[in-house]
């Protein structure tokens, strides 16, 4: 019980989180704002390299390497193609508010 | 590993993704955040290999290496076009992995797993499942592989519960058992799902793709927070729980920018009119008091871009808005281009960028900062709708719904109540979309029927590159600002602007040195190799001239060689004496005006090259020089043209001199078609329908233009078909223009030439006047740069011909380079002589050589799949038939004639233009000559090297290929 009032928690707070700051993304980065988010959603990666950690029959051998082949060509395209979109935007003005991002 | 560690560590990945979607707020931040969020995803992957031992490695690495590999590899080769349809096939991925991942763990657990692991396990492996399905189809609705109209099943929303219901059935059997019914079931339940997600996806439409995918994004999250519960993983519920939120924010903010509800999207179908609610009325905000009565102006599609061009060099602020229709045109980066010429010239520029334009939320964005416009410039809707009133000009392109005024003045449309980018506030609208068909929600656009409007309907890309053109060719030289300063610079470019010149002048168009030819030369400039198709000028394709021509005209040109024996004796003694001749006969030498009608002598030896070739008199005193054909030709247009109404038969096609020049000089012109099926000849039909259409329209015809050999067809005339001809001209009393300038031109042997002239003496027609055309810039000499050429007059009275010579004299008289090539055009050397030998054997090289280029460049054309042309029998030319595939939006029974005709000009031009830009190749569009309608023909010359003949085939089939698949693909 006290695992799935976790669980929830942890849903909502992230679902939380995750609201506000998507909010702030400026409808300019929307696209690679969704391939970066779909990137993101590619963490099911963790679940099917956990299937290897565990003796499974060889069919459920087959089913995870295809879930960890798939996560893995989303999670890779997905980052990259997002790279080469945000590499796309130039300005040569100066930028507005970059100043407030630092990484 | 210590506990509290292990804690940090997890902490400090969730950190970093926080960090990195919180960096997505700038450009240059998110692509640090994208990187971040990257770290963060490799960093929890290792860390998972660290802390479990791994039972399959090889197989693990495997897939996780083929799986990046083909991920990486196709994520940089994609098109910023087809990123819409990549994302949608990236969240089919996801969802495959998720619902594979719950299968599994699904299975193992069997009926061990408690209530929350099964519910989350089939929750994971559904919406998984369904999230593949819709994605791949969503997909392929984007990459146009399907139709994009929704499809609605009868009885739709009955299958989708079906589908639920048996989902949910499975599931809950499934609850309780294990091992292979287990397996059976979980199988049935995702098969059952992945046809709820087509079922589901099926009916959404093209336009409603943007909900859609954001939609998707949500599901494909939430499936993998469900995996994660179902695992026990909150790294997954929490990217899972991000990523849902992410889908969930977008799916709103389409929602809302399209003003349909959500529900209704996923009802999808047909868009039903949606009732404006009383809060809208009252206060919308966005309505209008009285919006005005709309009167559309009528121009041609010429005067439209005219005044476009004038609207922009005028416009001192312009904003730019996109749509869908840009991106399928690829128009984005010739726009680009045009917007930042706009702010050279010291315009204020701006892209006002609607957030459904585009497929997918933030699409246009992305491929305007592909085509390299500055992202501050890409501004919002709300941001940009302020400053539509105090706009200059607005250019919309490829955008509809998202400009049409009527949703926010018509109440029960699909888009009532839509907010809209307000470009009918602005002073003037350019609009540049294909046609005047509506968007997809079917609302007719009243911004189109305001006068304010100028429609450039036809491919954006051309109809942008045009503007281009325009602007830049009038700002060369002008400096930005000059318009607002008073003085003598802005004065002078107000009094020649366009609009202050001769409206004949204007209209006039000559294709076979137009746009396409410019661009060529542009892209020649740059260091691009190109193979000049255009124009019939041999000399400029490696012909040699004819050594006795370029002998004789340069002693002629420097007579004080003569008295050098060093250099005579380099001469052939006949060049030398011919030389003597023609200076004792014409002693002033070329530096001197001649007689108007042209030097005696060389009039008499035109007459007599006449006789010899017609076996007929010829009188020396009907003879004019003339520079080039052209003037002769232009000379007749001149004198015969009495009233406005007076016209000229010319064949369709032709080559373009008759059209513009009979537009220059105010004539009317009377079209007939040349019969492309009958090896171009012409038919008495022909040119009978056409004189009676003339008649009808009220133009009276005062002569008929024959172009023999033909161009740009190449057709030789057979004898019974010029003495058809010239019957009809009798009839209808006619004068008849023959321009016979390729008379030496001939190779198919099953024809022969035969002169008007000689047709006519021999029929004994005294009644109709003739004026025959020969020239030096064809045949075998090729001097096209000497413009020598002559009008010969047949059957006109005295007086007639003496206005013929004053006209002339206006301009003094023909060159005399020119005058004397034609004579040496007329007197060759005679066998016997020392060059004849010579002579013979170069003009038959250079005959024999242009004779198996017409072979080789009609046969290799023939051979391409989807081109035809007829053998050219003769003259220089290939008018090359040619098919595209049929665009399914476009309803060529709706058009009127001219709307056809003008759709065929734009797709040849749009065809042309990429054939060179792709491969180098320069040929005229076949709406330069005119053409029969519904079919699409260029002109190209077989004038190029033969090896350069062969490449040019090989590119052209190879082009022809490419652009009707691309073509076949991007019509959907």
């Amino acid at each position: 019980m006290t695992e799935l009032v976790l669980m929830l928690v942890v849903f909502a707070v992230s679902f939380g989180v995750g609201y506000l700051l998507i909010s702030r993304v400026p409808p300019l980065l929307h696209t690679p704002l969704m391939s970066m988010t779909n990137a993101i959603s590619a963490v099911t990666i963790l679940g099917a390299i956990l299937l290897f950690a565990v003796p499974t029959s060889l069919g459920d051998k087959v089913i995870g390497a295809l879930a960890l082949g798939a996560a893995a060509f989303n999670l890779v395209g997905g980052f990259v193609i997002t790279d080469r979109m945000t590499r796309l935007f130039k300005t040569h003005q100066q930028p507005g508010s970059d100043g407030a991002n630092h990484g | 590993m210590a506990n509290w560690i292990s804690i940090l560590i997890d902490l400090s990945i969730i950190a970093l993704l926080v960090i990195g979607i919180a960096q997505f707020r700038t450009p240059h931040g998110a692509r640090r955040g994208n990187a971040t969020a990257a770290t963060a995803l490799l960093m929890a992957i290792a860390l998972v290999l660290y802390r479990h031992g791994i039972l399959d490695p090889v197989l693990l690495a495997l897939a996780l290496l083929v799986g990046s590999a083909i991920g990486a590899l196709i994520a940089m080769r994609v098109t910023m076009i087809q990123i819409p349809a990549m994302v949608a096939f990236q969240h089919g991925a996801g969802g495959v992995a998720a619902s594979a991942i719950a299968f599994v763990e699904l299975t193992r657990a069997g009926d061990q797993a408690g209530v929350v692991g099964e519910v989350s396990g089939f929750l994971g492996l559904i919406i998984g499942a369904a999230t593949f399905s819709g994605s791949m189809l969503a997909s392929a609705k984007l990459a146009a592989k399907i139709r994009q109209t929704p499809t609605v099943l009868p009885g739709h929303n009955l299958i989708l519960l079906v589908l639920l219901g048996s989902i949910a059935g499975l599931c809950l059997f499934g609850a309780s058992i294990s091992g292979l019914p287990l397996a059976l079931a979980l199988g049935g339940a995702l098969l059952a799902a992945v046809l709820l997600g087509l079922v589901f996806a099926v009916r959404i439409g093209g336009a409603d793709m943007p909900v859609l995918i954001s939609f998707l994004n949500a599901t494909a999250g939430l499936a993998a927070a469900f995996c994660g519960v179902a695992i026990q993983n909150q790294l997954l519920i929490a990217c899972g729980a991000t990523v849902a939120a992410s889908g969930t924010i977008l799916t709103a903010v389409m929602c809302k920018a399209m003003n349909r509800s959500f529900v209704r999207v996923l009802a999808g179908g047909k868009l039903a009119p949606r009732p404006v609610t009383e809060k809208e009325e009252g206060g919308g905000g966005a309505r209008e008091a009285a919006p005005p009565v709309p009167t559309r102006i009528a121009r041609t599609p010429a005067e439209a871009v005219r005044e476009a061009k004038a609207v922009l060099r005028e416009a001192k602020s312009v904003i730019i808005i996109p749509g869908y229709g840009m991106a399928l045109a690829r128009a984005q980066f010739q726009v680009a281009s045009l917007a930042k010429l706009l702010e050279q010239q010291g315009k204020a520029v701006s892209f006002g960028v609607h957030p459904v334009a585009g497929r997918m939320p933030g699409h246009m964005n992305v491929l305007l900062a592909e085509a390299d416009v500055d992202y501050e410039k890409l501004r919002e809707m709300d941001e940009v709708n302020k400053e539509f009133a105090a706009t200059d000009a607005v250019l919309i392109i490829g955008a509809c719904d998202v400009v049409n005024p009527a949703a926010i003045r018509v109440a029960n449309t699909p888009i009532s109540g839509m907010p809209i980018m307000n470009a009918h506030e602005a002073r003037h609208v350019i609009v540049c979309n294909l046609d005047e068909r509506p968007g997809y929600s079917g609302v007719k656009n009243p911004l189109y029927d305001e006068p304010k409007t100028l429609l450039l309907f036809g491919d954006a890309n051309a109809t942008v590159t045009e503007l281009l053109e325009g602007i830049s060719a009038q700002a060369a030289g002008v400096p930005s600002g000059a318009a607002e300063r008073p003085g003598l610079a802005g004065d002078a470019a107000a009094l020649l602007a366009t609009s202050a010149l001769s409206e004949r002048l204007l209209k006039a168009e000559y294709a076979v040195r137009g746009p396409i030819v410019q661009r060529a030369q542009e892209l020649e400039a740059k260091g691009e190799e190109i193979i000049y198709c255009n124009i019939g000028n041999p000399q400029a394709l490696g012909q040699r001239p004819m050594t006795y021509m370029r002998q004789l005209l340069c002693l002629l040109e420097y007579p004080a060689l003569l008295d050098e024996p060093a250099i005579v004796s380099r001469f052939p003694g006949d060049v030398v004496a011919r030389a003597r001749l023609v200076l004792a006969k014409h002693p002033h030498g070329t530096g001197a005006y001649t007689q108007s009608p042209g030097i005696p002598f060389i009039r008499q030896a035109v007459a007599e090259f006449i006789s010899r070739r017609d076996g007929i008199p010829a009188d020396p005193g009907k003879v004019i020089l003339t520079d080039g054909a052209s003037k002769g030709v232009q000379a007749v247009l001149t004198a015969l043209l009495r009233s406005p109404q007076d016209g000229f038969m010319i064949p369709i096609p032709q080559y373009p001199l008759y059209s513009a020049s009979l537009t220059l000089l105010g004539g009317q012109r009377i079209g007939y078609l040349l019969d492309e099926d009958n090896h171009w000849q012409l038919s008495e039909q022909s040119l009978t329908d056409s004189l009676s259409r003339a008649e009808q329209a009220g133009i009276h015809a005062v002569g008929l233009v024959v172009i023999n050999p033909g161009n740009p067809t190449g057709a030789v005339l057979s004898r019974e078909n010029i003495e058809m001809i010239i019957g009809v001209a009798h009839r209808h009393r006619l004068a008849l223009i023959a321009d016979e300038v390729y008379q030496e031109n001939v190779y198919d042997d099953r024809c022969a030439f035969h002169s008007f002239a000689k047709v006519l003496h021999e029929l004994g027609d005294t009644q109709t006047p003739l004026f025959s055309l020969h020239s030096v810039s064809k045949g075998f000499l090729g001097e096209c740069g000497h413009r020598g050429g002559y009008l010969e007059l047949r059957n006109v009275p005295a007086p007639v011909l003496q206005e013929f010579i004053k006209l002339q004299s206006i301009a003094l008289c023909a060159n005399v380079p020119g005058q004397l090539a034609t004579y040496v055009m007329v007197a060759p050397p005679k066998p016997g002589e020392e060059s004849h030998a010579g002579y013979v054997r170069e003009r038959g090289a250079i005959l024999e050589e242009l004779k198996q280029k017409a072979a080789l460049l009609g046969e290799g054309i023939n051979r391409i799949p989807g081109m035809s042309v007829h053998l050219p029998q003769g003259a220089m030319y290939a008018f090359v038939r040619f098919e595209l595939p049929q665009d399914p939006f476009i309803d060529l029974a709706a058009m009127s004639a001219e709307e056809r005709a003008a759709y065929a000009a734009r797709q040849e031009a749009q065809y042309c233009l990429n054939l060179l830009e792709e491969t180098g190749i320069c040929v005229v569009p076949g709406s330069g000559f005119g053409q029969q309608p519904g079919t699409l023909h260029f002109r190209a010359t077989f004038l190029p090297q033969r090896r350069e003949i062969q490449a040019l085939v090989a590119r052209l089939g190879e082009f022809h290929r490419r652009y009707t698949q691309r073509n076949q693909s991007s019509a959907a």
